[in-house]
């Protein structure tokens, strides 16, 4: 069936398979003064790319989030930030090249997270992750690259600094259609 | 420059017993040797600064 549906058409499971947009893939509740958070089974081969949001909770310090592929098989994790101040001056940059994980998907005292990971659960394409960041005077757009292409199920989000408590980590995974 | 954490600062912001790691929903407290190789990861981290 086509979409758009009219009146009175029954959709099939074929229907909503083909249709749907973004599925959510896992929740995961943070818990109180936390340093990492593991979340497992988040990546499968039933999607190929994914969203994963970070809300509702509170960090220790205004800090930015850095996430990590589990495992993360040494220290191959490639990212900049481009980034500038609410306060004015020129755009800056902050990178990281043999690092174990992508910083900047997400900061700040509330620390919220939004960014996308393309390609984690696909062993024969490498990751790449794009997200933004606010925490301090930073606002920025972060890009990364995790080249050792393997097919991972699990990632660790952590803030880069200090502890996390309470909010919610979802993971919703984009259909491949 | 924004002023940064000492050891000592950090060990008296976080005793050993209060730093916490989770997988999934499994949240428990480091033990002293994760703690410790945390403590010596945040030493020189930026403090906070206050918002404009």
């Amino acid at each position: 069936m086509t979409y758009p549906w009219s009146s009175g058409e029954v959709l099939t499971a074929a229907d909503l398979n083909a249709y749907a947009g973004l599925v959510l893939v896992k929740t995961q509740t943070i818990g109180t003064a936390v340093s990492s958070v593991t979340v497992t089974g988040a990546f499968s081969s039933t999607f190929q790319n994914y969203k994963i949001t970070v809300s509702g909770g509170s960090s220790s310090g205004d800090n930015p989030l850095y996430f990590q592929l589990s495992p993360a098989y040494g220290s191959q994790y490639y990212y900049s930030l481009i980034y500038g101040s609410y306060a004015g001056g020129s755009p800056a940059n902050a990178n990281g090249s043999n690092t174990t994980s992508i910083v900047y998907v997400g900061g700040g005292t509330d620390m919220t997270a939004n960014f996308e990971v393309m390609n984690p659960n696909d062993s024969s394409r490498t990751t790449e992750v794009v997200g933004r960041c606010r925490y301090s005077t930073v606002y920025g757009t972060v890009v990364g690259h995790i080249p050792i292409a393997v097919a991972y199920t699990d990632f660790i989000i952590g803030p880069a600094a200090g502890t996390l408590t309470g909010g919610t980590i979802r993971v919703y995974g984009y259909n491949n259609g | 420059m924004a002023d940064t954490y000492t050891r000592d600062e950090l060990e008296a912001l976080y005793p050993l017993g209060t730093v916490n790691v989770q997988v999934d929903d499994d949240v428990r407290p480091m033990d002293e040797a994760e703690w410790d190789a945390w403590i010596e990861q945040q030493v020189g981290t930026e403090k906070p600064q206050d918002d404009a």
